[in-house]
């Protein structure tokens, strides 16, 4: 009966109806403005933001020259200090695991540890015999020419001097008694090698060196125990290449020599949420020659940032697929946790199947450790984004895996809070410096412009609102006259009001939703990617937001409306009917 | 006159149109405003920015980046670069009695405070000397503390140097330099050893002069740390600049330049966008407040088809009524802009209120005359019969 009485005056209806969408749709587009400007003024303060993390204050040094206190695990209780603490805005605990690439060979680095590039275990004959001092103390030098190799990085194997003949291994071993070997001896031999040792110049022909140190062997057990009796053997002159594989296998070289084909292949995964937290990020000692880091956006997708060396190395760039089998979990090498055994170790974690991951930035270093620092990052370091809904990974928690962000708001909050307790646990809390304080003033001053401006748009949607339901009001004014006149209830006599009043919001507010949901799609999106990186809303998300100021409003019309069709039961049927 | 005294007995939707031109107004101002001095707030962090820059080698290489001062100097010497900071770093050896045969690390600096900064070392100066002077003096040095405390070292004494050649070697006949020690450092973990010199005992800028070298001496002379700072005139257009500058640089041999933007591209450019976009949503809002304005104007004449009816059966032609009626609600909604024309003026007065002020009456004028121009060609009998539905 109601829509029967509509359809008589069916312009009435439309006028309302475009009314209300017209109106809607002007709240709408203010309202998604309002929550962009949201987004991106907490977007841009990030980055004003302070990263930091703990470092233990152990300072005793493993011999190494490295500071213990930037290694070791970070307790339980200062993580769950951090992520209670209210001054903290993001907290990040990066997982490392092991990778396996089946289509890319790493780069040959030694990176903190001996990364890539490990292990050598090579025959030949010894063409010189040379002696010198270093470091107070006494060593042979030998070279042996035309090496056979057995186990090396690929990259070793490629090795060329610039006449373009094989070059000859360097190998340099201690001695305290009378050496025992001359000219023309044949000898197995077992060492690290890297390709650019971090403690000289670089040359422009190629070369390596084999290290055998008795300091070394006894740092890493494993290595002295079952390699270091064996790092040097003698051959017999005439042996034979199946006699050599006999003393190799009775040596118990084989399981390395099989792992140097897979460690060709491995590469050490950094799981973040958030690369913007690296500290090598925001002190600008690492950045993106192509594409972007991993942001919060990324979260759940196979994506990935990779070093330039390797990009370089593949002619890879952005938007190309590799394929990563990650390990449960990463090896410890020294205190660092590697995707590499220590040296003198073999794999003992198997790889899932392969998955592509598709690059979306490449990165290089303005200031490079080689030998290794923490907070850098290996040229074989590849980036990915954490699961969805993955808990925080805790037990993973170092200084140099775990960032937290405080905002520059926050700041003295921190310090005055936060940071005593986590003192008081044994850590130093180290942040960055800020900008903050120089552009605080410009901040606020736009966050109490947004204010102002939302003061404003709710005073002309108010008054807006207030015409439509006047409008309203007016245009079926008459129908509640009569519907009073005959005696209807006034319940009955109000839906007189409200039918239409439903009627034009819902038809109005679906034409409005639906027109802004499509040119946010189509348009918005990408602008707002540019505003607030990482952090687009879905059109779902965007969807509930508007159906929420829709309903708001309506809701609002509707008291309106409700304190409207109070004032005409009140008023005569006469005056109604004029 | 009469349609006007009509308006003043049902002022309902001329005061609706009132309403709506002054909620747009002082929307369109507050949007407005806000704007503008956001732009001005953008203004003064592109002023505030700092673009530091690095020259830093494409390829591996342990020892850094080995770029040529001549080069450097073509950078540092453009009109928009407003500082920099160089290291050079060059072996050197000991001479005279306290020749060890050992390569030693000599740095060269412009701007001993900056290196300082960068490499975390900490200098302690002697009585005289400062850490901002210290490369306007010729023929003086730093040492390492622990180097100086072995080979015996104190401030005042003279050390002798001699350069080294690449890789380190010694050149037999290399020139020689006396070297004042005005102070020590320690370093944070960094080795930096054993020298640091002002770079002009080693690099002749005006001249473009390295002052070791010459054809029959492979002496090794490079920087191995370049950074150099934007001037911020030059922030708001960056790229441009950084386009020139990665060419010239390129040109020069195989570097990359690092411009440290971080802040423009994750601060700056995005609130720039934000404005755009603002702008950019502000027009179907404003549209809206048009559409709004127009459908009141239709509703407004909907009202007069009565009143043309009885014009028309009285025998007046329809273009006669529809040019009165027509005039009349252009008069009226001129009228009805006078107030929202004075708040605007009262707001700041900019062009965009205006424009749409004029916009609005032009569309509601115009779309007023279309259901003029329909109402009146209708026949009289589906004109009675619409008056009657009201």
């Amino acid at each position: 009966m109601e829509f029967k009485i509509l359809k008589r005056q069916p312009m009435k209806l439309l006028a309302l109806i475009l009314f209300w969408g017209v109106l809607a749709s002007a709240s709408l587009f203010f309202a998604l403005q309002y929550w962009t400007d949201m987004r991106n003024l907490a977007y841009v303060k990030e980055y004003y933001a302070c990263t930091g993390t703990l470092i233990g204050k152990e300072t005793l040094e493993d011999g190494s020259g490295k500071d213990k206190g930037a290694l070791l695990p970070i307790k339980k209780e200062a993580v769950e200090i951090l992520s209670q603490s209210d001054s903290v805005s993001r907290l990040d605990i990066r997982q490392t695991r092991s990778a396996y690439c089946p289509e890319l060979r790493n780069i040959s680095s030694a990176f903190y540890s001996w990364d890539a590039g490990h292990l050598v275990i090579a025959e030949g004959t010894i063409d010189v015999i040379g002696k010198e001092i270093r470091d107070n103390k006494y060593y042979v030098n030998i070279i042996l020419n035309d090496p056979v190799v057995y186990c090396a990085h690929s990259d070793m194997t490629e090795f060329r001097n610039s006449e373009g003949s094989r070059l000859p291994l360097d190998c340099s071993i201690p001695i305290t008694e009378e050496f025992p070997l001359e000219k023309g001896d044949r000898i197995l031999a077992v060492g690290c090698m890297s390709r650019s040792p971090a403690n000289g110049f670089t040359f422009p022909d190629m070369w390596c060196y084999m290290d055998v140190l008795p300091e070394y062997a006894e740092e890493y057990a494993v290595f002295g125990e079952e390699l270091y009796p064996k790092f040097f053997t003698k051959l017999d002159k005439d042996a034979t290449p199946e006699e050599v594989q006999t003393i190799i296998r009775d040596n118990g070289f084989e399981p390395f020599i099989k792992d140097a084909e897979i460690l060709d292949h491995v590469f050490t995964v950094h799981i973040t949420s958030n690369m913007n937290l690296l500290f090598a990020i925001t002190q600008d000692q690492m950045f993106y020659t192509a594409g972007r880091g991993i942001l919060p956006g990324d979260i759940g997708k196979k994506v990935c940032v990779i070093n330039q060396e390797l990009a370089h190395k593949y002619d890879l760039q952005v938007g190309d697929f590799i394929s990563l089998g990650l390990a449960d979990g990463c090896y410890e090498t020294g205190d660092y946790l590697s995707g590499y055994p220590t040296l003198g170790r073999t794999l003992t974690m198997p790889y899932a199947d392969a998955e592509k991951y598709e690059i979306i930035g490449i990165c290089t270093f303005t200031e490079y450790n080689p030998v290794g620092d923490p907070f850098q990052y290996s040229y074989n370091g590849i980036f990915i984004p954490s699961q969805k809904d993955a808990p925080l990974a805790v037990e993973e928690a170092r200084p140099y895996t775990m960032s937290f962000q405080v905002p520059g708001e926050n700041y003295d909050r921190f310090l005055d809070s936060t940071a005593p307790e986590l003192e008081k646990l044994g850590y130093t809390v180290r942040l960055n410096n800020s900008k903050w304080l120089s552009v605080q003033t410009i901040y606020k001053n736009m966050e109490e412009r947004r204010v102002g401006m939302l003061i404003a748009a709710v005073s002309t949607f108010l008054v807006c609102c207030t015409m439509y339901t006047l409008l309203l009001g007016t245009s079926y004014k008459k129908e509640f006259a009569l519907r009073k006149l005959l005696g209807t209830d006034s319940r009955k006599a109000r839906r007189a009001y409200s039918v239409p009043f439903i009627l034009a919001t819902v038809l109005g507010s679906a034409a409005s939703i639906g027109s802004v949901i499509v040119l946010y799609h189509k348009v918005m999106k990408a602008e707002i990617a540019k505003i607030a990186p990482g952090n687009v809303p879905n059109e779902i998300t965007v969807l509930l937001f508007l159906l929420v100021v829709t309903l708001i409003q309506a809701a609002l019309c509707y008291v309106l409306l409700r304190l409207w069709s109070r004032y005409t039961e009140r008023s005569a049927v006469r005056k109604l009917l004029k | 006159m009469m349609f006007l005294k009509r308006m003043g007995r049902k002022p309902l939707i001329p005061l609706l149109i009132l309403a709506g031109f002054l909620a747009a107004v002082l929307f369109i101002a507050v949007n407005e405003n806000n704007i503008q001095k956001n732009l001005q707030s953008i203004d003064q962090m592109y002023d505030n920015a700092t673009i530091e820059c690095q020259v830093i080698p494409n390829s591996v290489s342990v020892t850094g980046l080995e770029l040529s001062p001549f080069s450097a100097q073509d950078i540092y010497q453009r009109e928009e670069v407003t500082s920099h900071l160089s290291a050079m770093f060059s072996p050197g050896y000991l001479y005279g009695d306290k020749a060890d045969e050992q390569p030693y690390v000599i740095y060269g600096t412009n701007d001993l405070k900056g290196f300082c900064d960068k490499m975390s070392i900490t200098p302690t100066m002697a009585e005289g000397h400062t850490v901002e002077g210290f490369c306007d003096e010729k023929g003086v040095c730093l040492l390492l503390d622990v180097f100086a405390e072995e080979k015996g070292y104190e401030v005042g004494d003279t050390v002798l140097m001699t350069g080294g050649g690449e890789r380190g070697t010694y050149i037999e006949g290399a020139p020689v330099q006396e070297l004042t020690v005005v102070g020590t450092y320690s370093n944070e973990g960094v080795t930096v050893e054993a020298f640091v010199v002002p770079e002009s005992c080693i690099y002749e800028k005006d001249e473009k002069r390295l002052i070791f070298n010459d054809s029959t001496r492979r002496l090794w002379y490079k920087y191995s740390k370049f950074y150099f700072t934007i001037d911020s005139a030059y922030n708001q257009n960056y790229e441009e600049l950084e386009a020139s500058l990665e060419e010239q640089i390129g040109s020069m041999g195989d570097y990359t330049l690092y411009s440290g933007t971080r802040e423009l591209e994750e601060s700056i450019r995005p609130l720039e966008n934000k404005l755009e976009l603002q702008r950019w949503l502000s027009i179907p809002i404003r549209l809206a407040f048009v559409g709004l304005s127009a459908l009141l104007t239709l509703l407004l004449l909907a009202q007069e088809r009565q009143e043309i009816l009885i014009r028309r059966m009285r025998g007046e032609s329809g273009l006669r009524v529809m040019l009165e009626t027509f005039g009349a609600v252009c008069l009226l909604l001129i009228l009805l802009t006078l107030p929202a024309a004075l708040l605007a003026a009262a707001l700041g007065g900019s062009r965009v209120m205006l424009e749409q002020l004029i916009f609005s009456v032009a569309i509601s004028g115009i779309s007023g005359g279309v259901l003029l121009a329909v109402l009146c060609r209708k026949g009289l009998i589906s004109l009675y019969q619409s008056s009657r539905q009201e």
